[in-house]
């Protein structure tokens, strides 16, 4: 028996294979009997991509499984549902419903597309016995993921033709996501842990007081101004909110001593909307100067999965056509580069990866 | 409903003229509105949205490659930067859907057509009940509004010593038509044959009228050998049909900022439940009402049957069954036309008609003699009768010529169309005239039309205003001799005639469907929503734009006004309406018009 948990499966693009890992863990888990919560942050089972028009895998579920989704989903949806509940949360598809499969087939998955509502479906489908609750993403988006206990991250030609980009893009990742440690083990003193309470982004001396504080959000390095005056006494910072790219650079030319400790609130901060390389420098920055990093909340990338499909475009038909990498090359690259499992999910079983989610967490 | 303050987000490089449409209507409603510039990087739209603490944000974004990428990351900056569960974030643009919408993270999204009600239910956090801005239309009556006074005191005199004419001589005279219609005002209740109760005295009387196809049906059972029954699966499939789509349909308005005119298109492939499938159509695609063809024998048979019948050939067979079922199916605004001008069921088609509840009918003494076959005689005292029926049923009808199937010109047309009016206004019926916007054989070989179809249809009209208030119905079908069997030829000149009749302030106007003239059978559904489409683009192409008059249409007025007064003055002359009916007064053989032979000798004196 595996302990209540909720995976996220994000996607560095379109075309990755989400959908993929998706119904594989649906399946793994239905032969071992494990009771699963499934629900999507973006649209998952049509029959053609909403961009590229080209088939997708439909999601073929089965009997007993519990889904979170929009009610116009159920019409489309050719697998029998019965309603448990509706959440009353509104989506531009109706409202979300809680649900049972009652009878195998395919269905269309709409569900919490922001984190808020997310938890609340959560704890909903955690009520309804669900032991493991697995989250389908959405095109590029991550946020979400924050409310998980752990990701996986589905990448491949359709984010990068060139498997060594992709390959360095999930590096980057898999970096940022696990080398930081948990603020409370860095911070140790509960005295200190009580620093992460505060509001907004701030400056502690060697006594654990505060010395300066700037706004939670870190979008423009204008804001990082105050620390510079404080940068000698200072001895650790910690930023509840986002911190762009321009304040990641600004930050770092801030002469704090040697030995400083930098606490986030959890790593999608630093990855939306960021140039990760920026990040992956600041990390390494900082490491060069004996000084540790750690999330208030720790969200770990527990494997990536690769996919060499992509869709290619045809000038002269203005549609797009079905096309491959080389796989091999793609696979051994990421898992050179990846430190963390990386799986073909079309080609490997389903149980390695299951394994590691079961892991997950335990920590 | 509290005051929003809500951020208009152009995220497309240019495009922003949708949300400055929305937000003047957001301003209008009392919302505070903030248009942000077009293409602000991400981030500092972020900081806006932060900064301003919206309630909502609307963004716009025409979809295109790595556009959908974009949007996600816009969304996933708002999550994290804790702004995302405290605002309704909206997108619209090109190819923007709600599955799209949900995909990307946002709570709604708004594609090509979303209107300003969608948009401001949206901000203001209501239900967007789609139908809540349906347009609901009202049935309008064609008539309402004129007086039917004369303007042109010559050919009122005259009209009215016809009408006296008419009157006399018909005093004493009936025929069967006129004794079926009776029957079945007296005898045949509607309600009492819905509830499928006995109704013997009406059949006993009734059959005795009747030609042997009505005395075979009503004696032996018999029908009509292109006829048949529709089975009890077909039957329940219609009715599912109905139900089904009534549930779902919506009914456009086509003439964009004008009330007129109600635009009809005819139905009558033979089987009325394809008919009904025909209306719905027309219905959805923003017809305002139809009209019932029958089948041609159906001017030549003496007495109706019984019975849901389909005929395996065009025009649906007239039937109290048939009639009661597409009533049944129609939408509430639409506007039914049971035609009656013409036959040997004239008056009887009208009491049925209105006993099942048709809205207008179609009567003309004049063309059912000249040019659709019924002997004049027989046709005047039915027509007298016809209307008399109308009137109890408060149906208006219009009166049609026929200037374009037989070339009468359009003068003697008129003459004619206006000796059916004055008797309809006197025996207290609603006439709507009907001139027929057409390239006639009068024009082909007159020249009227060699430079454009506009001046001697607008003349038409000019005419007829200068001689009398009363509402007009340009028909039937208008343009039906320019259409070829080019479909996009025959759309354009058919909303280019409708346009003229919207131009001209008209009442209604009947259009055909884009394959009436050429396709060899029964019209095709989309050829219908071909011409509806085509109507309703160019009645917004024009708006309320008024057609300028021309000199040229003032002459083509005055010639038709004058060709009207002389041919009435030639029946005056003559004494007998009905004799200048035979002798070609009103329409020779030389123009194309016979007098009809159906019903020869079937006129009897009381």
């Amino acid at each position: 028996m595996i302990a209540r948990k909720t995976i996220g499966i994000a996607g560095t693009a379109k075309n990755t294979g989400k959908t993929t890992t998706t119904l594989s863990l649906l399946d793994y888990y239905n032969t071992k009997g494990v009771k699963i919560g499934l629900t999507s942050i973006g649209y998952d089972g049509e029959t053609i991509d909403n961009v590229t028009g080209l088939p997708k895998p439909r999601l073929f579920v089965r009997k007993g499984l519990l889904i979170v989704t929009a009610e116009k989903c159920l019409q489309a949806s050719s697998a029998k549902i019965k309603i448990l509940e509706n959440l009353g949360i509104d989506t531009p598809l109706g409202k979300l419903v809680c649900a049972v499969v009652e009878r195998e087939g395919l269905i269309v998955m709409a569900g919490p597309n922001q984190s808020y509502h997310l938890k609340n479906v959560r704890d909903l489908l955690f009520s309804y016995g669900a032991e493991l609750i697995i989250v389908d993403g959405a095109l590029g988006r991550i946020a979400p993921m924050v409310e998980t206990d752990g990701f996986i991250m589905a990448t491949g030609a359709s984010y990068n033709l060139d498997s060594h980009q992709v390959a360095i893009h999930a590096h980057y990742l898999a970096e940022i996501c696990n080398y930081p440690q948990s603020a409370k083990g860095l911070l140790k003193d509960p005295a200190w842990v009580k620093l992460l309470d505060s509001q907004a982004t701030v400056v502690w001396n060697s006594s654990g007081e505060i010395v300066a504080e700037v706004n939670d959000l870190l979008l423009n390095p204008e804001q990082l101004r105050p620390f510079f005056n404080h940068s000698s006494d200072a001895r650790g910072l910690y930023c509840p909110g986002l911190i762009t790219t321009q304040c990641l650079k600004k930050l770092i030319e801030i002469p704090f001593p040697r030995g400083m400790t930098y606490i986030f609130s959890d790593p999608i901060k630093l990855i939306v909307g960021n140039d990760l390389k920026v990040t992956h420098d600041f990390m390494t920055k900082v490491q060069q100067e004996g000084s540790v990093l750690g999330y208030k909340h720790r969200l770990p990338l527990i494997s990536i999965t690769v996919n060499p499909f992509y869709p290619r475009y045809r000038y002269e038909s203005d549609n797009y056509e079905t096309a491959y990498i080389d796989k091999g090359q793609l696979l051994q690259e990421v898992t050179s580069l990846a430190n963390v499992p990386v799986f073909d999910i079309v080609n490997d079983s389903c149980t390695n990866l299951a394994n590691i989610i079961f892991d997950t967490g335990i920590q | 409903m509290s005051r929003k303050r809500v951020l208009l987000v152009p995220l497309d490089p240019v495009h922003d003229v949708g949300l400055k449409m929305i937000r003047r209507g957001l301003d209008e409603a009392g919302h505070e509105t903030i248009l942000l510039p077009p293409d602000l990087p991400v981030h500092e739209i972020v900081q806006e949205i932060v900064k301003q603490r919206s309630d909502t944000v609307l963004v716009s974004r025409t979809l295109g490659y790595g556009v959908a990428e974009l949007l996600a990351n816009f969304v996933d900056l708002l999550d994290v930067v804790g702004v995302r569960s405290k605002i309704n974030l909206g997108i619209g643009g090109m190819a923007i859907r709600p599955e799209l919408a949900a995909e990307l993270g946002f709570d709604a999204g708004f594609g090509p057509g979303t209107t300003v009600e969608e948009a401001l239910a949206f901000v203001e956090r209501r239900e967007y009940v789609e139908g809540s801005q349906k347009v609901v239309k009202n049935k309008r009556d064609l008539a309402e509004g004129y007086s039917y006074s004369f303007r042109h005191a010559g050919i009122q005199a005259k009209l009215n010593l016809i009408v006296d004419m008419i009157l006399n001589w018909a005093a004493n005279k009936t025929s069967p038509g006129v004794q079926r219609a009776a029957i079945r005002e007296e005898l045949w209740d509607v309600q009492r044959w819905r509830n499928y109760e006995s109704m013997t005295d009406f059949y006993n009387e009734y059959k005795q009228y009747c030609d042997d196809l009505g005395k075979n049906y009503y004696e032996k059972g018999i029908l009509h050998p292109k006829t048949r029954r529709f089975t009890k699966e077909e039957i329940n499939s219609s009715e599912e049909y109905v139900r089904r789509t009534q549930e779902v349909i919506k009914t456009p308005k086509l003439q964009h900022n004008r009330t007129k005119p109600s635009v009809f298109n005819q139905y009558g492939t033979g089987c009325p439940f394809m008919d009904i499938g025909h209306i719905k159509v027309s219905e959805a695609w923003g017809a305002d009402g139809v009209v019932h063809f029958d089948p041609s024998w159906g001017a030549r048979t003496e007495g109706f049957l019984d019975g849901f019948l389909t005929h395996q050939e065009d025009g649906t067979v007239i039937t109290p069954a048939n009639l009661n079922r597409i009533k049944k199916a129609l939408e509430e605004s639409t506007l039914w036309q049971v035609r009656a001008h013409r036959g040997l069921n004239t008056p009887e088609t009208i009491v049925l008609a209105g006993k099942i509840g048709a809205d207008l009918t179609k009567i003309n003494i004049a063309y059912g003699s000249l040019g659709a076959g019924t002997d004049p005689a027989r046709m005047t005292v039915d027509g007298i009768w016809a209307i008399r029926y109308a009137a109890k049923y408060n149906l208006p009808f219009d009166v049609v010529t026929n200037e374009e199937l037989c070339g009468v010109p359009a003068y003697k047309a008129f003459a004619g169309m206006l000796i059916t009016t004055a008797l309809g206004i006197r025996l207290g019926g609603k006439p709507i005239l009907q001139p027929l916007f057409c390239k006639s054989p009068e024009v082909m070989v007159g020249g009227q039309m060699k430079d454009n179809y506009v001046e001697f249809n607008a003349a038409k009209i000019m005419a007829l205003r200068q001689i009398i208030d009363a509402p007009m119905w340009p028909g039937a079908p208008v343009g039906f001799l320019t259409q070829t069997e080019d479909r996009v030829q025959s759309s354009a000149s058919t909303a280019f005639h409708a346009s003229l009749a919207a131009m001209l302030g008209v009442d209604a106007v009947t259009i055909a469907s884009s394959d009436e003239a050429y396709s060899g059978g029964p019209i095709s559904v989309p050829s219908k929503i071909d011409t509806l489409r085509a109507v309703s683009e160019a009645f917004r192409f024009f708006g309320q734009t008024p057609l300028a008059s021309t000199p040229q249409m003032e002459v083509w007025r005055d010639s038709i006004v004058s060709g009207i007064d002389s041919v009435l003055d030639k029946i005056v002359e003559r004494g007998d309406f009905v004799q200048s009916l035979y002798e070609g007064i009103l329409g020779n053989r030389e123009d194309g018009a016979y007098p009809g032979r159906n019903g020869k000798d079937t006129v009897t004196t009381i």
